[in-house]
């Protein structure tokens, strides 16, 4: 698969929300360390059977491939894996951990507040679509709220999400992190807000 | 693209010719992540990376398999965790801080089933280009063979000093012996040089009383 191929499915039009393929990578890095090989070939034909052609192998990282992979991604390693929500948000808490660009912005981690000030930009580094910043942080009481607008693909990936960014709080903190989406679009507010407490 | 070929294009050229260097930027940035991922899964010296705030944030495989976790476990970790002599280890960073630099570090690592490999750790500071701290590097040897050869071998030389001692105990001995005999030996000459001064002087006063005798009877 070459994301750049204009015979290819996965190649993101102009106008099209992107990803990074470094979220997918990491999606295939969490289900071959839990499952193994064959539960990622099993991943793999469920997408085919959703008319989504995706090879995890050929994902480049650093490429742009369209935002609809997110969700399908998500859904058909729930499905194949036979994920619970807890463990959903677990594949979102381990994420970072394997992403390049995460990597790169460890030289913010050196307090919640300096990385906050870099979510945004961490944030478009991964997805074309969106908008993510920290609302507010407070560092003696060990609190951040953290608010994602335009971003509205499932309830699923706000599970995922919400693991996500509390692995990214446990890489400064070094502590357990409590997470709790306070708003979400789906239940009709405007935007997603989490709070994370450690 | 130069300024030069940028002037003659229009916008829309501009943009496409843009977009193809972002395009070629996140090929290479893409290939640079597959060449680093495979040099570090080569290197058989473990090595993990930390934040600033000493919280590991990468590890290669040697790491993972000398530390027993799994990447998804380590990352995240306060390093002091996995080391039995937290304080030192604080102080090591601290110095490296300083310094940019540690080497041949000696300190205990704890895998995850509770096994303690001695390890000697070396660190690096990691900066930006204007100086900021990025983190740091941390290599691990893993120094168990040699503590092992170090320690049977300070075992032998326990064992042959002992052996040498005992000689020298019996070599005493001996020369305590044979100082003594040739100690009586001195005095026996001493006696006999005696004896024989008297001896002579005995002879000498024999002679001198024959001859007053003889003298005498004359």
């Amino acid at each position: 698969m070459k994301p750049v191929s204009k015979k290819n499915d996965n190649q993101p039009s102009k106008e099209e929300d992107t990803l990074r393929g470094v979220i997918l990578e990491t999606d295939k890095k969490y289900v071959l360390r839990t499952r193994g090989k064959e539960a990622l070939l099993r991943v793999e034909e469920e997408l085919k059977r959703q008319g989504v052609s995706l090879k995890y192998d050929k994902v480049k990282t650093m490429s742009f491939y369209p935002i609809k992979l997110r969700l399908a991604s998500l859904q058909a390693i729930k499905k194949v894996c036979g994920l619970s929500d807890e463990q959903v948000r677990e594949m979102g808490f381990e994420a970072p951990k394997f992403s390049l660009i995460v990597k790169l912005f460890a030289k913010y981690f050196s307090s919640v507040s300096a990385v906050s000030k870099e979510v945004p930009t961490m944030w478009r580094k991964h997805y074309t679509v969106g908008e993510l910043m920290a609302k507010s942080v407070d560092e003696k009481k060990r609190r951040a709220v953290l608010c994602l607008k335009g971003m509205d693909l499932d309830p699923l990936v706000c599970i995922y999400l919400s693991g996500y960014f509390s692995s990214i709080v446990h890489m400064v903190t070094g502590t357990a992190v409590t997470v709790r989406e306070t708003k979400c679009v789906f239940r009709g507010e405007k935007y997603h807000e989490y709070s994370l407490n450690w | 693209m130069n300024i030069e070929s940028a002037g003659k294009m229009n916008p829309e050229e501009i943009i496409k010719q843009k977009d193809e260097d972002i395009k070629r930027l996140n090929e290479s940035l893409g290939d640079l992540e597959f060449y680093l991922r495979d040099l570090s899964a080569l290197i058989p010296i473990p090595i993990c990376s930390l934040s600033p705030f000493d919280i590991i944030v990468d590890a290669n495989n040697a790491f993972q398999k000398i530390s027993e976790y799994s990447l998804a476990e380590t990352t995240g970790t306060p390093i002091d965790v996995l080391f039995l002599e937290k304080k030192e280890l604080k102080d090591i960073l601290k110095r490296v801080v300083i310094e940019n630099t540690a080497r041949d570090q000696e300190v205990t690592l704890i895998s995850k089933s509770g096994r303690k490999t001695p390890v000697s750790l070396s660190a690096s500071l990691r900066r930006d280009q204007e100086g900021n701290i990025l983190g740091y590097f941390l290599a691990f040897l893993d120094i168990s063979e040699r503590k092992e050869f170090s320690s049977k071998l300070e075992l032998q030389v326990a064992e042959r000093t002992k052996e040498l001692q005992e000689k020298i105990k019996e070599l005493e001995k001996i020369n305590k012996l044979t100082v003594g005999r040739e100690l009586k030996m001195v005095d026996l000459k001493k006696e006999i040089k005696g004896l024989r001064r008297k001896l002579e002087m005995q002879e000498k006063k024999d002679v001198a009383i024959n001859q007053a005798a003889k003298n005498i009877a004359e």
